[in-house]
């Protein structure tokens, strides 16, 4: 327990040291946003109506952006390695290191989207649901991207291919999390959608970690 | 039999069954496709309403059921690589995943060439096309990190966990893509909404969909035969294989 405890705080310290790496997820999601009102009709309807959907592809971009630190650089260092020796379970490690992640570029995210989503003229009132679906969506991002960063981490560069993998994996969340928006939009209940999302995460929590596990130990192995 | 399935799993056996097994399965294969393509393009007769256009789904209906085969086949091999770290099942996955692949585009090519005169648009965000979609996107992926890793044997075991997660999302995409349809656009065009169909359209259909499986089957086995030498090209079966001459 004791390590597991200084595992996290190296994680937060990590994080914290570099927290202008870790900004650069949040300020791609912000410039995503921008990006949809320039190159569209910036009528309040227009944008009102597609603001879930340029919110949600703001939140999957800088999420997938974010990946890149997550194991990359542990990789190269032997991190992982020494991790794998360690008498911790992994896929608990993975979990911790997760959620550290999450913090730093998954809840700012989540926070930069109140102001965004009033930006793109959301009705003030509906703005929680698309709240309330980043909060339960964008941990559950975080933890399958694991898996695909997990893979690519030994490559020299796999930002590209996390992406290319990770994407079609995330169409349920995207549904599931802008369609909460959608329907708050057209005055519908939002309960189901964050039911599914509240599902997926609880499943993400309990396996995403251990195939994540398996990715990494999969990629260590080159030699 | 636990002692034969192992033995399959390593080069020297698997490499000459692999071989016979694959006449076994052409020579059905290819008499089932000419029969079938007799009956669907001479014997069915023309739909009253789409005319000779149906006839597309001679082609789609196979190609659209062994994107689905193909990808749950590779997911089966994907745990067998993973728990027993078999050759054999490492091979499978890539070298079913490039078929697979070209299955699936054909699938939504002639879907797109059927919906145009049948529909009036090439694409339709239906939860069907869209999910088949994605399904592309899931082989192009496993291919993706098979090119991008060196080690091959590494690469199989990544695109064989890759594989396992698609195939865990595959339901879940599904689903959620026929959610996400329905919530937006009421009855969709279904093509399984039709009356049953004529026997003499069935018969043909299910033949083609029989033969282009077992000619699926052909071209993997002839491909991991491919695979299986080149992988282990410096042992010792493999050099009295191209020594022999057979």
């Amino acid at each position: 327990m004791r390590g597991l405890n200084a595992l996290l705080r190296r994680e937060l310290q990590r994080y914290w040291r570099r927290r202008g790496d870790a900004l650069q997820a949040p300020l791609i999601f912000c410039l995503i946003c921008l990006v949809f009102p320039l190159g569209g009709v910036p009528s309040p309807e227009h944008l009102a109506r597609y603001a879930p959907a340029v919110i949600w592809a703001g939140a999957l971009t800088a999420c997938i952006f974010g990946l890149e630190a997550l194991y990359r650089q542990e990789m190269a260092e032997g991190w992982v390695d020494a991790m794998l020796l360690s008498p911790w379970p992994m896929p608990l490690v993975l979990f911790l290191k997760a959620l550290v992640h999450w913090l730093f570029t998954g809840l700012p995210v989540v926070l930069l989207a109140w102001p965004m989503s009033r930006a793109l003229y959301f009705p003030v009132d509906q703005v929680p649901a698309i709240i309330y679906g980043l909060l339960l969506g964008t941990p559950v991002l975080v933890l399958l991207g694991g898996i695909g960063a997990g893979l690519t981490a030994g490559m020299g560069r796999g930002g590209l291919l996390t992406s290319l993998l990770m994407l079609p994996l995330y169409v349920p969340i995207l549904i599931f999390g802008a369609g909460c928006g959608v329907a708050a939009h057209d005055g519908l209940p939002i309960a189901g959608q964050l039911y599914l999302l509240a599902c997926m995460l609880v499943a993400a929590i309990f396996l995403a970690p251990w195939a994540s596990a398996a990715a990494l130990k999969i990629a260590s192995e080159s030699s | 039999m636990w002692l034969w399935f192992h033995r399959l799993g390593s080069g020297p056996t698997f490499y000459p069954f692999a071989g016979r097994l694959a006449w076994f399965l052409a020579i059905p294969g290819l008499v089932l496709l000419l029969h079938g393509l007799y009956g669907a393009l001479w014997l069915a007769p023309v739909d009253y309403q789409q005319g000779q256009g149906y006839r597309m789904i001679f082609v789609h209906v196979p190609a659209a059921w062994l994107s689905l085969f193909v990808y749950s086949s590779m997911a089966v091999a994907a745990i067998v690589a993973l728990i027993w770290r078999m050759k054999v099942a490492e091979a499978y996955i890539v070298d079913a995943a490039i078929p697979g692949a070209g299955f699936t585009a054909a699938a939504l090519i002639t879907g797109m060439l059927w919906g145009k005169p049948m529909w009036g648009a090439y694409w339709v965000w239906d939860a069907r096309l869209t999910s088949e979609l994605i399904l592309l996107f899931l082989y192009l992926g496993v291919l993706a990190l098979d090119q991008a890793i060196e080690d091959k044997r590494q690469a199989a075991r990544a695109c064989a966990l890759l594989a396992l997660v698609g195939a865990i999302n595959v339901p879940i995409v599904h689903y959620s893509v026929e959610w996400w349809n329905t919530l937006h656009q009421g009855p969709t065009v279904s093509k399984f909404d039709s009356p049953s169909m004529d026997s003499r359209m069935l018969v043909p259909l299910l033949e083609l969909s029989l033969a282009s499986t077992l000619l699926f089957g052909t071209i993997v086995l002839v491909r991991m035969r491919a695979t299986l030498l080149w992988r282990e090209r410096h042992s010792r079966w493999v050099r009295e294989i191209v020594e022999s001459g057979r």
